[in-house]
């Protein structure tokens, strides 16, 4: 059976097991099996993705599905350089986000019932190499964080995660409608003679037919504006989940509210989706609205960059201060992304990696002060690293991973994609997006700097002077993340060199 | 011409040595004696030895050769790689020294004078996780590589002066050093990708290589714009007016740190960086440079004079020092900027030390009101002081007269005659600063009986370092430093004008004719540190003035006091509107971004619902309401069947299914 199809639905086969739990002990352990094995396998999975031609996937399998006339679905899946990574970072959240779960004592069954589900849908979306197949992943993946934040999430938790459902939901409409649209052109197409819903076929036929109109050839004069109007769509189905302004509102709420392990995976893989959707789907599909949209992409990206940092630093909730920060961070990506060089993509690429491992990190550092205060208010601290020694400096060097200091591995996302964004030659005006985006960086030091401050340093608050420091299960977490977060600080290539035909594939497509 | 020759093998074991000693002793220091500071010094010290073997055997080659070597760090698509090389030409082996010596000598300081802290282990590995960085900037022979030594040793420089963070001002302090020079990396950041951009690398040699080959081609403007980026850089680091205001503020530090961070080596990270850099700058950039020197110096050296804290008379001396090496850069004497970076580094790490001793007897007392009389009690610290003092005050035969004298020179044959007076002001202004704070320290009467009383000469391992810097500073030990050392710094045959820059710029006795010095150079040059001396000692002889007492002509004296106003301006004007723009924002982002969402989740609701009820149509009311029933995932799920979920589903399907309509049958 294949590897991929294995790590896939794996979880699921921990959901049938929980079944057969009697009680919450015996769950955590199902669940937190389910994760280490989702883990060992995705690293597998990592590492048949390397060494691969462009546009070239392994572990692939295709089996037809849906079968009715011209609407033919299949189960088909893959993976690159691309998906390999971000599958292996979501096993490896998973794990960490696991022990993390561990003290959940409400509904305990369902809980991991859900946490298992949910990776189901993130490894199946990554994994998708068919249309439908995607969107149907892409859907099973909402369901359960939607009950994970709000069955087990804070007082607001019932706003937030209809919020956060709306919102995706409102999105991946976006995402349907695109399909759909796709799914009508092409099977009217005499040209295209290849599956309506395969990424790969539908990626080839944009080659083929590089008009205004792309793979919606078959529009004829109107090509050019439902070329247009499917591209946007799709963005903001992707924008939601990336977040980009102005469609990051959901965020900081579904963070706050979410339980500490469901912002890990929210932020250091749901986020990456949206990314990881623009790049394999968005892009390629379109290779010529992406040359005309890259301005406006670029121009969000700033803004992500800039105003998610002007409003991290307003922040008095150490949550959502990092839920901003995740804001600004990864309008890098999108900075990388639209311009569409070797040094943007590959920034925006490590960003989407590095990040899911410094964010991850990040909430699991605000989960462990919260386990023992009670509350997040960044005022209300001071002088925990005098107490707690070994936390604090975790907690320090994870906020200096995500202020891009070199060394960690924060700095080459940002260092890639500043030059190469400000090098384009793609579109016009990116030489002044990329010099805006610069001021990101004093903002970002000072806001992470204010709460190292006011949470680590100065006289230790009298009322948290019993705080144990992290325990063995919080450290195990903790460092499961900052290994890979100093390692490929020092040393991106191992990383680097797994995607690269990723990056070379879509510059050939795109670029 | 210059030459590369294969880098020794030995060379990367600077780097190395004190890397693996900053892993070790923060592993196992806990568990050794002395909690493994002997393992942080050894490395260090045998990094110093490496270093001066590198020197040795880089002054045994033909003129203009140099080692270099590199490695392949990563590649992206395109065949677009990024690497990690070292140099070793005149510029990197006399700054190798200087870095290795000064922290060895620091490194074994601080282990009498951080005794007894209970985050001795800690102190230890920052300062050699600091001497590490410092060593990857020095080394390297790209930018990237030398842009993150760069932010490293920023990284060190917040953990230090921070170290004492249980003091919520010592925090402040780091924050705002921290916070300031990252603006100044911004700037060098943009110079960065400009570079990058035009020159499609980042390796310093194929840069030049690359510029002179036309990679700017007429674009004058964007070349002058990537220099002043890149010194922008500098004038973080390098505490140039106008961002100099967190380095007087940083010695909240331990003073071992101020001696080696704040004074020796990495702030004058920024002259290097700015010599290395040289050829890039063109004419304006050079004005520039020059002028924010000048300005640097004066404004340095004005607030010096009426400082009580005995550290923040160093700190602003260092500021001031530091813009006179800055203005030798941009006067077009990067050798002599280079010159001054290392003779100023031996004795302001001497007088940093110095300082220290007396704050360690006085039992961290530092305010000159406390001080005064301490020459009996202190011998050894206080002749080490005043050595140094005659050095930092540019007397003749010392160290620190040749290599401010190079730079003044160079600006007068530049025809920089504003800057030439100014710099001879500040020079004048040095040593009668210099000798108001070692009257006011080490002679007159005790001010504080009770302190002065268990004052003591310090231990050997402090003293022995104060010996070997002030041992530098004889004018003997540099005779034929410069010619030698900078010379011909590489990469620099480069140069878009090399052949000009040879015979003006660089290397007065290789093979360059020597500039002349005019009589009323000579006059200024040996009389304007003895004038400065004797109107600190006439002034202060009769012991009526204090450390309060008034020694600046009118505006001058209420300028020096406030410092220029230049933090209140920071405080009030750049700090108080990046608080209010955040405050902005992040109301736009919760009232208008948000509130836009909600108003559209009712739009929605509505249609989906149009027999809803109207108080339950924005999400904030149909969820508070819902948040009152339901609890737990029974009503959740009730919530998704019978509640707000399904209606909001149908308006989005029903959407959809239009807009996909129009566009499959429509257009």
């Amino acid at each position: 059976m294949n590897l991929l199809t294995i790590t896939i639905f794996l979880p699921v086969a921990g959901l049938l097991a929980l079944l057969f739990t009697k009680d919450g002990k015996q769950a955590r352990w199902v669940g937190m099996f389910g994760a280490l094995a989702t883990f060992v396998l995705s690293t597998f999975v990592l590492f048949k993705s390397v060494n691969l031609e462009p546009s070239e996937y392994a572990l692939t399998s295709d089996v037809a599905w849906i079968t009715l006339g011209k609407f033919d679905v299949h189960y088909r899946i893959g993976v690159d350089g691309l998906s390999g990574i971000l599958i292996f970072l979501t096993g490896l959240l998973a794990f960490a986000a696991a022990l993390a779960s561990w003290n959940i004592e409400k509904g305990t069954r369902g809980y991991w019932a859900m946490f298992l589900l949910l990776h189901t849908g993130i490894i199946g979306t990554f994994a998708s190499l068919d249309l439908f197949l995607f969107y149907v992943f892409w859907e099973v993946m909402l369901l359960p964080m939607y009950f994970l934040i709000g069955v087990w999430g804070g007082p607001r938790r019932i706003y937030a995660s209809i919020k956060f459902f709306l919102y995706t939901l409102f999105g991946s409409i976006f995402l349907l409608a695109g399909i759909l649209v796709i799914y009508f052109a092409v099977t009217s197409d005499p040209a295209f003679r290849g599956n309506a819903f395969s990424i790969p076929d539908l990626t080839a036929y944009a080659q083929q037919a590089r008009g205004a109109g792309g793979i919606l050839a078959n529009y004829g004069a109107n090509a050019g504006l439902v070329a247009n109007l499917v591209f946007w769509g799709m963005f903001v189905a992707f924008a939601v989940k990336v977040p980009v302004f102005p469609f990051h509102t959901w965020l900081p709420d579904a963070h706050v509210e979410a339980p500490t392990p469901i912002s890990v995976i929210l932020a250091g893989i749901l986020l990456k989706l949206g990314g990881y959707g623009m790049l394999r789907i968005n892009f390629p599909f379109f290779p010529g609205v992406m040359k005309d949209a890259a301005f406006w992409i670029g121009l969000l990206g700033v803004i992500n960059i800039v105003y998610g940092a002007l409003v991290a630093m307003a922040q008095t909730d150490f949550k959502k201060m990092v839920a901003y920060s995740s804001v600004s961070h990864m309008g890098f990506c999108l900075l990388g992304f639209a311009a569409m060089t070797p040094e943007g993509l590959n920034g925006a690429i490590l960003q989407l990696f590095n990040h899911g491992t410094i964010s991850g990190l990040l909430f699991l550092v605000v989960g462990v002060v919260y386990d023992r205060a009670h509350h997040r208010d960044l005022n209300r601290f001071g002088g925990l690293l005098w107490k707690m020694p070994v936390y604090g400096t975790i907690a320090t060097i994870a906020m200096f991973a995500s202020l891009g200091l070199p060394a960690l591995s924060g700095f080459w996302g940002e260092f890639l994609a500043f030059v190469g964004s400000y090098k384009t030659t793609y579109y016009e005006g990116a030489k002044l997006i990329t010099l805006i985006a610069t001021l990101g960086l004093v903002f970002t030091a000072a806001y992470y700097l204010r709460a190292i401050q006011r949470v680590f340093l100065g006289k230790t608050n009298p009322a948290y002077e019993s705080f144990p420091d992290a325990t063995t299960r919080e450290r195990v977490a903790m460092i499961a993340l900052l290994v890979p977060t100093i390692f490929l600080g020092i040393y991106p290539k191992p990383l680097i060199a797994v995607y690269q035909p990723a990056v070379d594939a879509i510059r050939l497509l795109v670029g | 011409m210059t030459m590369a020759e294969t880098l020794p093998s030995y060379v990367p074991w600077i780097l190395f040595l004190p890397a693996i000693g900053a892993v070790v002793q923060q592993v196992l220091g806990p568990r050794l004696p002395r909690k493994g500071d002997f393992v942080v010094v050894g490395t260090m010290a045998a990094s110093l030895v490496l270093s001066v073997a590198a020197m040795l055997a880089w002054a045994k080659l033909p003129p203009g050769h140099y080692f270099a070597a590199s490695w392949k760090w990563f590649e992206l698509a395109g065949g677009i790689t990024f690497e990690m090389g070292m140099v070793v030409d005149g510029l990197t082996a006399a700054l190798l020294c200087v870095v290795t010596i000064v922290a060895t000598l620091v490194f074994l300081y601080s282990t009498a004078y951080m005794k007894g802290d209970p985050r001795y282990h800690r102190f230890f590995f920052w300062l050699s996780f600091f001497g590490v960085s410092m060593l990857v900037l020095t080394l390297a022979d790209n930018l990237l590589m030398l842009f993150i030594g760069w932010e490293l040793v920023g990284l060190c420089s917040y953990k230090l002066i921070g170290f004492w963070s249980e003091d919520l001002a010592n925090a402040e302090a780091a924050k705002k050093a921290f916070i300031t020079t990252r603006v100044g990396d911004v700037g060098m950041l943009i110079g960065i990708m400009i570079l990058y951009k035009q020159c499609g690398t980042l390796h310093i040699g194929e840069i030049f290589h690359a510029v002179k080959g036309g990679a700017f081609g007429g674009q004058e403007g964007l070349l002058t714009l990537a220099g002043v980026g890149l010194f922008f850089g500098a004038v973080g680091k390098s505490a140039q007016f106008p961002l100099h205001v967190w380095l007087p503020d940083a010695m909240a530090g331990p003073t071992p740190v101020s001696a080696l961070i704040h004074a020796a080596t990495m702030v004058a990270a920024g002259v290097y960086l700015s010599a290395r850099m040289f050829p890039l700058f063109t004419p304006d950039a050079l004005g520039f440079i020059a002028w924010t020197g000048g300005i640097t110096a004066f404004v340095g050296a004005i607030i010096a004079v009426s400082q009580t804290d005995i550290k923040k008379v160093l700190a602003y001396s260092t500021i001031s020092q530091l813009g006179y090496m800055i203005l030798g850069v941009g006067v077009g004497a990067p050798w002599a900027a280079m010159f001054h970076l290392c003779t100023h580094a031996m004795f302001k790490a001497c007088l940093f030390l110095g300082s220290g001793s007396v704050i360690h007897a006085m039992h961290h007392a530092q305010d000159l009101k406390d001080m005064g009389g301490l020459r009996a009690k202190m011998p050894v610290t206080f002749w080490t002081f005043v050595i140094s003092t005659l050095a930092l005050a540019g007397i003749p035969a010392t160290s620190g007269f040749m290599s401010k004298d190079a730079i003044l020179l160079q600006a007068l044959h530049e025809h920089r005659y504003v800057l030439f007076v100014l710099g001879f002001g500040v020079a004048f202004l040095t040593a009668f600063y210099m000798t108001r704070l070692v009257w006011l320290c080490f002679m007159g009467k005790p001010k504080n009986e009770e302190k002065f009383s268990h004052a003591h000469e310090s231990p050997l391992v402090m003293i022995a370092p104060l010996v070997i810097l002030a041992g530098f500073t004889p004018w003997i030990f540099w005779g034929h430093f410069p010619e030698k050392f900078f010379g011909t710094p590489a990469y620099f045959e480069s140069h878009p004008d090399f052949e000009h820059v040879q015979a003006a710029y660089i290397a007065p006795g290789a093979g360059a004719p020597d500039h002349d010095h005019p009589w009323y150079f000579q006059l200024l040059a040996y009389t304007t540190g003895g004038l400065g001396l004797a109107l600190g000692i006439g002034l202060f002889l009769s012991g009526r003035r204090d450390e309060k007492s008034r020694l600046l002509p009118g505006p001058l004296h209420e300028l020096s006091v406030h410092k220029f106003h230049m933090d209140e301006m920071y405080l009030d004007g750049v700090v108080a509107a990046g608080n209010a723009l955040a405050d902005r924002s992040s109301w736009v982002d919760a009232k208008v971004v948000d509130g836009a969402v909600n108003v559209s989740g009712a739009v929605s609701l509505f249609i989906g619902d149009a027999s809803g009820d109207a108080d339950q149509m924005v999400v904030d009311g149909a969820v508070n309401l819902t948040a009152d029933v339901a609890e737990g995932a029974g009503a959740m799920v009730a919530t998704a069947q019978t509640g707000r979920i399904r209606n909001y589903v149908t308006a989005a399907l029903g959407l959809t299914a239009v807009a996909v309509v129009i566009i499959v049958f429509v257009l």
